[in-house]
């Protein structure tokens, strides 16, 4: 396996709706951003929308420690899916109330972003505020059934802060071993 | 032209037992860490916790588990990796993701996931409240002591 940076964008600006990453190279098998970012309003659960793709494409399950509770949103029913404009990752961003230097911690695992077929997401976020505001941290399935190649992917929504940041790889799989079938 | 990371920086693979693990005089030139672990160990019942830079306050974390069919969550005032409990042998694993490690504006934030099928499974977040640089990483496998196979290693993500 091997793991490559694309490249790493860094908010400069206080209130900057989007990271951006775009012209993806389509060179590996699958993609992973790793995510910190601070919000600058008290929304913590910040978006993802791949190609600019707003339509109902999107399906997501989430399940997350809230404080000392368990929660769980999103998508339900094996056959009645909810779909959705956008994937909402909870706790995505840490809010503006949370103490100075307080950032997020998320990752976002998608499989196979040039395939011709739906595309399977792995998402982990979390973030502590330091005070009074609860925590959050948990993980989220989601599947965009857009069967075009990845080529952008935009996270934010609700206002970055400056020091917020984004780096994205590509992830290819290794050459040797043996395969037994 | 993408750039090749996920560089090995340090692994040990314990010859008998130990309370501890440490990776010291860390590398500074990546953006975040990551700590894969086969931690087996002795004691039922205790847990495995982590320190940054020899810190033993100013943290907070959540966690969510599945253990015994149930699932839990919890927010507590510590650094200790929920429910990593060490001595259900082979297959134990912990994986940790030390972000932004290096960057001396941001407190310091761990994702981690760790489990054994035998046991539970869990998935949780630790933040030091400190901008210092992380510049070691010790994993305590507290009131018990890893054996001998356990094995640990640290690995740079470049930005």
């Amino acid at each position: 396996m091997t793991m490559k940076l694309i490249s790493t964008a860094t908010i400069a600006t206080s209130g900057t709706s989007y990271i951006t990453f775009s012209n993806i190279p389509q060179t590996g098998d699958d993609l992973f951003l790793v995510i910190s970012a601070r919000s600058t309003s008290a929304n913590r659960d910040h978006i993802l929308r791949l190609n600019t793709e707003s339509g109902f494409v999107y399906t997501r399950i989430s399940f997350f420690a809230n404080g000392g509770n368990t929660n769980s949103v999103g998508s339900n029913g094996a056959t009645t899916l909810n779909s959705y404009t956008s994937i909402t990752i909870p706790g995505s961003a840490a809010s503006s109330g949370s103490i100075a230097n307080t950032f997020s911690a998320s990752t976002v695992l998608i499989k196979d972003y040039r395939s011709t077929v739906a595309k399977g997401l792995l998402i982990e976020s979390a973030n502590e505020t330091g005070n009074s505001e609860i925590g959050q941290s948990g993980m989220t399935s989601a599947l965009y059934s857009n069967t075009s190649a990845i080529t952008r992917i935009d996270f934010g929504g609700y206002g970055l802060a400056v020091g917020s940041t984004a780096s994205l790889y590509t992830i290819t799989p290794g050459s040797g071993g043996a395969t037994v079938s | 032209m993408p750039t090749p990371t996920y560089m090995p920086l340090a692994s040990t693979t314990l010859s008998g037992t130990a309370a501890s693990v440490t990776f010291s005089g860390i590398n500074q030139t990546y953006k975040d860490l990551v700590l894969l672990a086969s931690p087996v160990g002795t004691g039922g019942g205790f847990y495995m916790q982590v320190m940054i830079n020899g810190s033993t306050s100013n943290y907070s974390s959540t966690a969510t588990r599945y253990s015994g069919a149930v699932s839990t969550s919890s927010m507590e005032g510590n650094a200790r990796l929920d429910n990593t409990w060490t001595d259900y042998g082979d297959g134990s694993f912990l994986h940790l993701n030390f972000m932004d490690y290096s960057d001396s504006t941001k407190h310091k934030n761990i994702l981690y996931r760790a489990g054994n099928a035998k046991s539970n499974s869990v998935m949780g977040f630790i933040k030091l409240a400190s901008t210092s640089a992380v510049t070691s990483i010790t994993i305590e496998n507290t009131g018990a002591s890893f054996t001998a196979g356990a094995k640990f290693a640290l690995y740079g993500i470049a930005a």
